[in-house]
């Protein structure tokens, strides 16, 4: 390699590393315990789910809630015709499940946090993206089109984003 | 420019190869390396092999056709993922185009720098698509991943440019 390439790799690779530490602090230094889960499908709010007892307020027709935590398979799959999500994945928690593009996207609450546990997608994004309850990491499941943003206590969620 | 019948059969391999390599790197790498988020952009590597190799008017015909064939090939295609490809297929082609015309750099860096712009593009349109600017806050982690990911398929494009322009040589020596 030349000496420019090392120059122009150095100077993205700290400008990378930089905004990754940057938001990374800034992530860990707002997390709200008493926020609001906001979840969007296509847009459209369809699910508010209160991070401070898991309590939820469904917007739309075909949104699941499964509070149940022991025998949470058989209900989920029941619901969706043999679509199974293993119990490593369901653990314990508060399960519900939203339309996305490519079928039903299950997201869990657990200690005041949300996650998305299972969704169909090419590279499953959202489903490794971890917990959230700051606002600065949303979950985007992108190929099903479905958003969840971490509004502040107190914040009223928009009916529609776009 | 001219295309002649073993410049259209050599762009038709590579396009090919490019989707394939696409395809399945989304089925089989990203389950192997247990690292779904990283991809390695094996595709763009045939992008990166015609610029050098052919011309900059090849490379893009190469990518457009390949990020149009896979969105109706692959399973789980969507418009949102063909909008994203696009985004970002055209934001690295700018970036490595723009790297390689200066004539500073190496076929390595020119590769770091379109994978860098490549998740740049991705982020912007994922903002733009899904009206969520909250989305930025992912891009650091793509923009540090695509260093080592551009380095690897920066190698990759060099060892194999070199051995198709050697091909191409000893055919050219034949006639």
């Amino acid at each position: 390699m030349k000496r420019n390439d090392i120059v122009l790799i150095g100077i993205l690779l700290v400008v990378a590393l930089s905004a990754l530490f940057a938001v990374r602090a800034l992530q860990e230094r707002t997390r709200f315990d008493d926020g609001t889960a906001a979840v969007y499908h296509q847009g459209r709010l369809v699910l508010s789910i209160d991070l401070a007892d898991g309590s939820d307020e469904v917007h739309g027709d075909d949104v699941f809630v499964a509070e149940d935590v022991e025998g949470v398979n058989t209900i989920l799959a029941a619901h969706f015709d043999g679509r199974e999500i293993s119990s490593e994945k369901a653990g314990e928690g508060r399960f519900y499940i939203v339309p996305g593009n490519n079928g039903p996207v299950t997201i869990r609450y657990r200690d005041h946090m949300v996650e998305v546990i299972d969704e169909t997608s090419p590279r499953n994004i959202c489903q490794h993206q971890g917990r959230t309850n700051s606002p600065f990491k949303p979950l985007t499941c992108l190929p099903n089109d479905v958003v969840i943003r971490i509004l502040r206590p107190g914040e009223e969620s928009d009916g529609s984003i776009r | 420019m001219k295309y002649d019948t073993r410049r259209l059969v050599l762009l038709a391999i590579l396009l090919a190869v490019s989707i394939v390599l696409n395809i399945v790197e989304r089925l089989v790498l990203m389950g192997f390396t247990g690292l779904p988020m990283v991809r390695l952009g094996l595709a763009n590597v045939v992008v990166l092999i015609v610029l050098y190799v052919l011309s900059p008017k090849d490379a893009f015909i190469v990518l457009v056709l390949r990020i149009l064939l896979v969105s109706l090939l692959a399973p789980g295609s969507t418009v949102i993922t063909f909008l994203l490809a696009l985004a970002g297929g055209l934001a690295a082609f700018t970036a490595m185009y723009a790297c390689k015309r200066t004539g500073r750099f190496t076929i390595i860096s020119v590769s770091v720098a379109g994978a860098f712009f490549h998740a740049v593009g991705q982020i912007l349109m994922a903002m733009f698509v899904l009206a969520t600017e909250e989305i930025v806050f992912i891009l650091p982690l793509f923009l540090a991943l695509s260093i080592p990911t551009g380095i690897l398929t920066g190698l990759i494009a060099k060892k194999t440019a070199a051995i198709i322009k050697g091909q191409l040589r000893s055919y050219r020596y034949e006639e």
